[in-house]
């Protein structure tokens, strides 16, 4: 019922017609009345309701009269019927004085320390005492004391003397998130909000419960006593944390963010966003940040000036172009807004010269990114798959995702489709990752096997197919983990099924990446550098393309550009946001490109931090701003293109990644653009490619082949909240991180002799080694491990070998014999 | 006897007693009671551990209902009625009475513990006062003293309601579990065959027609132990 | 005039052994099984429905028409569980029939379910009725021993299953969604209704939830058939009914008698009030029912009677109160009892139960002022009709029929300063002392040692 109506609009037959204060309004079945109320402009007072969360009638301010009931009824839980009269407190008397009576009794115990508050100024408790509470309260006795604050988690601090226990943050706890970790505790006139005392609320959607607490009972440590509402400036923005696309609301005061908020967008992240989302922005003012350029000068990073640095890259460009044509890279990591992806895809190709562009730190399948361009191709450029779609789908197959570690929003939606529409979720791959309490069905395949199990989806004839083929769009959602050939057969899968596809990265940068053909061998809208028709199109906007990317072979993506460097063919290696030495799939071969790179040519990093890359590898070092410091936009996984303002000032030397793209080709003679509209004018203009190129065909079988020996295959796997530079500063958050372990099946366990908690010496590639806490999983394929991508120090990209394949051995850390006294 | 894998067992007995699992929590309480004497951490995490909730969802369930105890109780739980019928027949002064001879609610050394009670439901001979919730009626001031002081011998009296002399504390909590009431072999299939039915039970009724569920799984296939069981994922 | 008993339900409490299934079934037990097994289900509803018993539970709603409403044929179990939480004061007709005559309960519950297509029931039993649990334990192993339960009733081949489940200790869960809640495992709040457990009820499948004694009472109705239970009581409020009359009289206790029978009789039936003592006021159903007058005290104990002179019949429970009592004090207990028993889930129940006690305290204890009854009366006022369930409603019928009846009482303890009665006690736990809070609530982690905690787990490299 606290559902909005399906989309599409409702027939005739599906309305009802009543009248609220003397208003008509017909509005689709089922529809409470607080929410018809809304529709003709009434905002009805309430603290317990919210239309995402079941109702409850807790609270009982939402009181109207409705005529023939002799009692007043709550209008949160009563859905409208055909020719109600409705009164609220604006026509009815018994409808205000039941307002006034809950007021004072929910006032009784509620504490009047509105002055040090930090909901004050936008507290509903507060503007309704104001606007319908007595003067004075009759109430002589004692109000309830408790201790406070108490911090239900590092970031989450509840005040129980200010809670009027509406219920939102546990119904949203075990409702929405499916976390339940707070609780009502005790009864009567005691019940509070509680956690377990040895188990806080540790939940990657904690903030919700801060966001929609009616009173200052729920406040952040983070925000805590730091501004007011109506002090702070409000800028609507878009989250960069994950390709979700979360609105997102930024408040700054004196130029500093104080504080993010979950903005409202139906069709994309509801009401909610995550914690990362939320809390992350302590990065922009952390001591690692960036605030100037830098050169080294004697194996030393100096600052130094934009010309200086642009011109020291462009003297090393000309150097190369001088030894030959291709030997420049240019990577980005997953964090550039589309147009700063669009800008370099053109930089990198017209006046570097060079195929050799790539905007994922992953080693991602070659037939990727040809997919992705043929799923863009057909979209043509609107969303492809909706999370709209994801809520309405009958069946999920989900393959290679861990939407709750990698996407959480999108780990919402599926919980909703789960809940309020029965779902039915299917998990292909080696293990179900945080869908296990949803999943309904689960596909085991070896890591990187995914494929076969798809096609087998496709054309077999056992329960699941049988699911996917009864009544409603199924969708498939294909993630960064899935093997070779995963998305051409899960997009067959879904053309077999009339359902729908969608790759879900994880970067908030990445689609946008893909579109701007920031990949080998691909070109903007889902066009191909090999195809003459492609390339005509797009030299028509960019001029002419060197004739040497002509016929070319594509590299293999960052692996292969990584390769090349190594083996000197790259002089100069420009990254734009991505910090090879620790986020490439493998730590060895990164670190040998870079050591080459940084020895016998130049490497260029452009970052908000000084990242490790940076400090060990740069020549040279350029500040750039963060999402919340410009204007821009991103795509996200659904295809979705939002933009974002700035809400706040960069550091003073900061400039957008765009403008520095811009900059450095005029230092080397070509004028780009002139302004982020002459972007966005061509991104337009190019489009998408009109007809789809056909899906590449299948790759041949995975190819993470069987592990020899002992040895097991592990699934490397990104938590949220990791070790990553944008949640630097951020020590609340990470307080809440889930302890990174090393996920174990039975079999192997038992195998080995590794109990559940033990720690085991984890040894991949040439020796490294990490020892974690271990996770016997019971969902788990033999023979495949599951490990945290860079949770941990050394992360794991270090014991990845350099095709970026992590074959472990595990050993059972001794546990040191007592020491006699 | 602290709380070990024969009290896991059981538990798990009678979780598979309903057709939901969940409904198995109040009983399962009072059996943690039997052998801890109050609902301890342990105990906590046991539940939480066999019916796949979270400590949190456990302890707000332990913590609305007065006879689940957070701390110790000893042999003898003495709880006093001090509702309106048993006070105008003096069992304020009984409880009174009791608080002061013992200093406190507690007598730690003779495993005696006082409690104020809401109505007991026996309202026609007060004053009354249950001894591990069996019943004592119509007593006098020094009748309730004498119990009191038999309670700290550790020999109560038969009751003068149903002639039984009541077990000490975690005995009465172990049959209030319902552990021993020895119809499990029919219980447990009937459970399991509505659990198993076409239109299943669901997890969570729910306060609307929505269907409310839970992460630790629903009986009706999604997640939990069901999928578990169907996955080939329980040893 | 002393009323006589009529002994139909309470026949069998004296029988020596009767708690044992060989004395019960000497003593026609399971007859009404045997009855109901050669009826259809449908039959056994409007043998129910035509003998006009009304829900002994509190709400007097029909239980045959109750019955009726329950969904079938729609594929999902049918449950039939019984509501034995007894737990209103004034209330203890229940626990007796369970301890001395507990088969009866149960072959109400078979033919329940008979009645309702059900394979399964639940004894929703009150915790604290140690005693009950063990009767009900032993009689329902007997019953199964025996055939009437089980995979075959009585080589039926209908099934039926009987669970008996002991609760933990809240008077909510009295109220039929409270008890459901409570027995999935849950705290006792009640849900919103629609939808009804007769159609969304246990595990979201049809439920109905009788009392005790509405059960018990149906086995003799197929028996002896609609008729003979018409013999007593009135139109609307026919049968005999359990009184459980507590208080002030010399014999006090429970006592079977034909609906109809006046108030004043029943008094003289416990033997009149004690020595000294005149009637002063009286609750004819339960704390929860407005209290009466002593000249209320010819009314006829029926439904419709009692609803007439502004109150209920409620559970059948007569508490009397004499002029040695003080009205004040035993409403503060009431209050005490209800701001206890609160749930918490709504405001008005919650909070208004909080305050009115505190109220009532000082005016018993002297520092009462005059605003004060204005304050009571805005309190209910704010409260009835308004909290979620009805337990709202109970809190205030003893404050408003109290202030109705004996306002020159509650004026006279603010005049005085004291109770005109003496001192009165003090509540033994304060509920607004922090330290019993801290006492009461589990020692929560601080703000301090969980931010340390989480440093150092960040800290140590390994996690976060």
């Amino acid at each position: 019922m606290s559902a909005p109506a399906a989309p599409g609009a409702a027939s005739a037959e599906d309305l009802v017609t009543l009248t609220i204060d003397g208003e008509q309004v017909s509005v689709p079945k089922g529809t409470l009345i607080i929410r018809a109320a809304e529709m003709v402009g009434t905002i009805v007072p309430r603290f317990c309701d919210h239309p995402l969360l079941d109702p409850v009638g807790a609270c009982r301010q939402c009181v109207v009269e409705v005529e023939g009931q002799p009692k007043p009824v709550m209008s949160c839980t009563v859905p409208v019927a055909e020719d109600m009269v409705v009164r609220t407190h604006l026509t009815s008397a018994m409808a205000r004085r039941g307002q006034e009576g809950t007021l004072e009794l929910l006032l009784v115990n509620h504490p009047l320390d509105c002055p040090m508050c930090d909901k004050g100024g936008e507290c509903p408790l507060q503007d309704q005492a104001l606007a319908h509470g007595a003067n004075q309260s009759r109430f002589l006795d004692q109000k309830r004391k408790y201790e406070k604050p108490v911090a239900v988690s590092p970031q989450v601090l509840l005040d129980r003397e200010r809670c009027v226990l509406c219920a939102r943050c546990t119904r949203f706890s075990e409702q929405i998130s499916g976390d339940p970790f707070i609780e009502l505790f005790e009864r009567g006139a005691l019940e509070q909000v509680a956690i377990y005392e040895d188990e806080p609320y540790h939940s990657y959607f904690s903030g919700n419960t801060i966001q929609i607490c009616p009173v200052g009972a729920l406040t952040s440590t983070s925000y805590r006593f730091k501004a007011r509402s109506f002090d702070v400036v409000t800028t609507p923005s878009v989250c960069d944390g994950c390709s979700a696309g979360c609105g997102q609301t930024v408040q700054s005061r004196r130029g500093e963010v104080q504080r993010q908020l979950a903005r409202t967008n139906m069709d994309v992240n509801e009401a909610w966003n995550c914690d990362k989302g939320r809390f992350s922005f302590p990065h922009l003012t952390h001591a690692q940040r960036l605030t100037t350029p830098m050169e080294r000068v004697d194996g030393e990073l100096v600052p130094t000036t934009w010309s200086r640095a642009l011109a020291r890259v462009a003297d090393a460009v000309r150097a190369s172009q001088d030894v030959g044509p291709g030997r420049t890279a240019l990577v980005s990591g997953g964090r550039l807004a589309d147009e700063d992806a669009h800008v370099a895809a053109r930089l990198a190709r017209t006046v570097l010269g060079t195929d050799l562009v790539e905007h994922r730190t992953r080693f991602a399948p070659a037939d990727e990114a040809p997919a992705r361009a043929v799923l863009l191709a057909r979209a043509g450029g609107a969303p492809g798959l909706t999370y709209a779609d994801v809520e309405h789908a009958p069946v999920i197959v989900v393959a290679g995702l861990d939407p709750e570690e990698e996407v959480p929003v999108l780990h919402l939606r599926l919980r909703k489709a789960w809940r309020q529409h029965r779902a039915r979720i299917v998990v292909v791959g080696p293990h179900l990752g945080t869908l296990d309490g949803i999943a309904w069905r689960r596909v085991a395949t070896a890591p990187g096997a995914e494929p076969a199990a798809l096609a087998a989806l496709a054309y077999g004839d056992g329960e699941i197919a049988a699911a996917l083929r009864g009544d409603g769009a199924p969708a498939v959602l294909v993630g960064e983990r899935a093997g070779a050939g995963s998305l051409a057969a899960g997009t067959r899968l879904a053309e077999a099924v009339g359902g729908g596809v969608a790759f879900v990265p994880r970067r908030a940068g990445d689609a946008g990446g893909l579109a701007a053909g920031l990949a080998p061998g691909l070109l903007p809208g889902g066009r191909l550098l090999a195809d003459a028709a492609d390339r005509a199109e797009v030299e028509a906007a960019w001029g002419p393309l060197p004739a040497h990317l002509d016929g070319a072979a594509p590299v293999d993506g960052l692996r292969g550009i990584l390769a090349a460097a190594a083996d000197g063919a790259v002089d100069v290696l420009l990254l734009a946001g991505a910090d090879l030495a620790r986020d490439a799939q493998s730590a060895a071969l990164a670190e040998r490109a870079l050591a080459r790179v940084a020895g016998a040519g130049t490497v260029v990093v452009q970052d908000l931090a000084l990242t490790e890359t940076a400090a060990r590898y740069a020549d040279v070092v350029l500040p750039v701003t963060a999402t919340q410091e410009r204007d821009g936009a991103r795509t996200d996984w659904e295809g979705r293109a939002q933009r974002f303002r700035r809400a706040v000032d960069a550091p003073e030397l900061a400039q957008d990644d765009w403008e520095a793209f811009v900059q450095l080709a005029a230092v080397l003679g070509h004028r780009l653009y002139g302004s982020l509209d002459a972007i966005r004018a061509e991104q337009e203009q190019l489009g998408v490619r009109a007809a789809a190129h056909p899906l590449p065909e299948a790759a041949s079988a995975g190819s993470t082949g069987a592990p020899s020996g002992d040895a097991l295959l592990a699934v490397v796997r990104p938590l949220l909240l990791d070790g990553g530079t944008m949640l630097a500063g951020a020590d609340d958050l990470r307080a809440t991180a889930r302890a990174a372990t090393v996920g174990v099946s039975r079999a192997d366990a038992a195998r080995l002799g590794i109990v559940d908690g033990a720690d085991v010496t984890v040894t991949g590639a040439g020796g490294a080694t990490v020892t974690l806490p271990t996770a016997v999983l019971p969902d788990l394929v033999p023979g495949a491990v599951v490990l945290p991508r860079t949770s941990t120090e050394p992360p794991v990209t270090r014991l990845a070998d350099e095709d970026g394949v992590v074959a472990v051995t595990l050993a059972p850390v001794a546990v040191p014999a007592e020491v006699g006294a | 006897m602290p709380i070990d894998d024969t009290t896991r067992e059981e538990a798990r007995v009678l979780a598979r007693r309903y057709p939901v699992a969940r409904s198995a929590l109040l009983p399962m309480l009072h059996l943690v009671q039997s052998v801890d004497g109050y609902v301890s951490d342990d105990g906590v995490a046991l539940c939480a551990e066999v019916l796949g909730l979270t400590k949190a969802e456990v302890a707000s369930v332990a913590t609305f209902y007065t006879m689940y105890k957070r701390e110790q109780v000893g042999d003898w739980l003495l709880s006093v009625c001090t509702n309106p019928t048993c006070q105008v027949a003096g069992g304020q002064a009984i409880h009174d009475g009791y608080v002061d001879a013992l200093g406190g609610h507690h007598d730690a050394e003779a495993g005696v513990t006082v409690e104020h009670a809401e109505c007991l439901g026996i309202c026609g001979d007060a004053p009354v006062v249950q001894v591990n919730y069996e019943m004592y009626g119509r007593l006098s001031q020094d009748e309730a003293d004498a119990l009191l002081a038999s309670c700290r011998r550790g020999q109560p009296p038969a009751s003068n309601v149903s002639g039984v002399v009541p077990p000490v504390f975690r005995a009465v909590e172990r049959e209030l579990s319902g552990i021993d009431d020895g119809v499990d072999a029919h219980l447990a299939p009937a459970a399991a065959r509505q659990a198993a039915a076409a239109n299943p039970p669901a997890w969570r009724s729910g306060e609307t027609d929505l269907p409310v569920t839970h992460p630790g799984g629903d009986p009706a296939g999604h997640g939990g132990e069901a999928f578990r069981a169907a996955a080939g994922l329980e040893a | 005039m002393a009323a006589t008993e009529v002994k139909v339900l309470s026949a069998r409490y004296d029988v020596p052994g009767v708690d044992d299934l060989e004395v019960y079934e000497q003593h026609g037990g399971y007859a009404g099984l045997r009855r109901a097994l050669e009826m259809q289900p449908a039959y056994i509803i409007e043998v129910v429905k035509a003998s006009g018993l009304r829900g002994r539970g509190g709400a007097g709603f029909p239980t045959g028409l109750k019955w009726s409403f329950v969904a079938q044929g729609t594929g999902k179990p049918v449950y039939v569980v019984c509501n034995a939480d007894e737990g209103e004061p004034g209330t203890f007709k229940d626990r007796p029939l369970m301890e001395r005559d507990p088969h009866a309960l149960v072959e109400g519950m078979i033919v329940a379910g008979l009645a309702l297509n059900s394979e399964q029931g639940y004894i929703y039993l009150r915790g604290e009725f140690a005693h009950a649990s063990r009767q009900l334990a032993k009689a329902i192993r007997q019953a199964y021993a025996a055939g009437y339960l089980g995979e075959d009733v009585m080589g039926s081949g209908k099934r039926y299953h009987l669970t008996l489940h002991r609760a933990a200790g809240a008077y909510i869960c009295g109220e039929e969604t409270a008890l459901l809640d409570s027995l999935e495992g849950r705290r006792g709040q009640p849900r919103l209704r629609p939808p009804f457990p007769a159609v969304h009820g246990l595990y979201g499948c049809p439920t109905t939830v009788n009392n005790v004694e509405s059960i018990a009472m149906v086995p003799l109705l197929l028996v002896n058939g609609a008729e003979w239970f018409q013999q007593w009581g009135t139109e609307k409020s026919p049968g005999t009914k359990l009184i459980c009359i507590s208080g002030e009289v010399r014999n006090p206790g429970n006592y079977e008698v034909a609906m109809g029978t006046p108030i004043s009789e029943l008094i003289e039936l416990a033997g009149g009030m004690l020595d000294g003592r005149e009637l002063k006021f009286f609750c004819p159903g339960g704390s929860s029912t407005p209290m009466l007058p002593a000249s209320m005290a010819d009314t006829p104990y029926t439904f419709e009677d009692i609803a007439g002179a502004g109150s209920l019949l409620g559970t059948g429970a007569l508490m009397l109160f004499s002029d040695r009592t003080s009205v004040v004090s035993v409403v503060r207990r009431f209050t005490e009892f209800y701001e206890h028993e609160s749930c918490g889930k709504c405001t008005p129940c919650r909070e208004g139960g909080y305050w009115a006690s505190q109220v009532l305290a000082r005016i018993e204890t002297g520092t009462g002022v005059m605003d004060d009854l204005d304050t009571l009366e805005r309190i209910c006022g704010s409260v009835a009709g308004r909290s979620f369930c009805a337990l709202g409603d109970a809190l205030t019928s003893p404050i408003m029929s109290s202030l109705q009846y004996f306002r020159d009482e509650y004026v006279e303890h603010i005049r005085k300063g004291v109770s005109p009665f003496g001192v009165a006690p003090q509540r033994d736990v304060p509920m607004l002392d922090p330290a019993a809070v801290a006492a009461t609530a589990r020692e929560r982690a601080s703000l301090s040692a969980l931010l340390s905690a989480a440093t150092s787990a960040a800290g140590d490299g390994s996690g976060a």
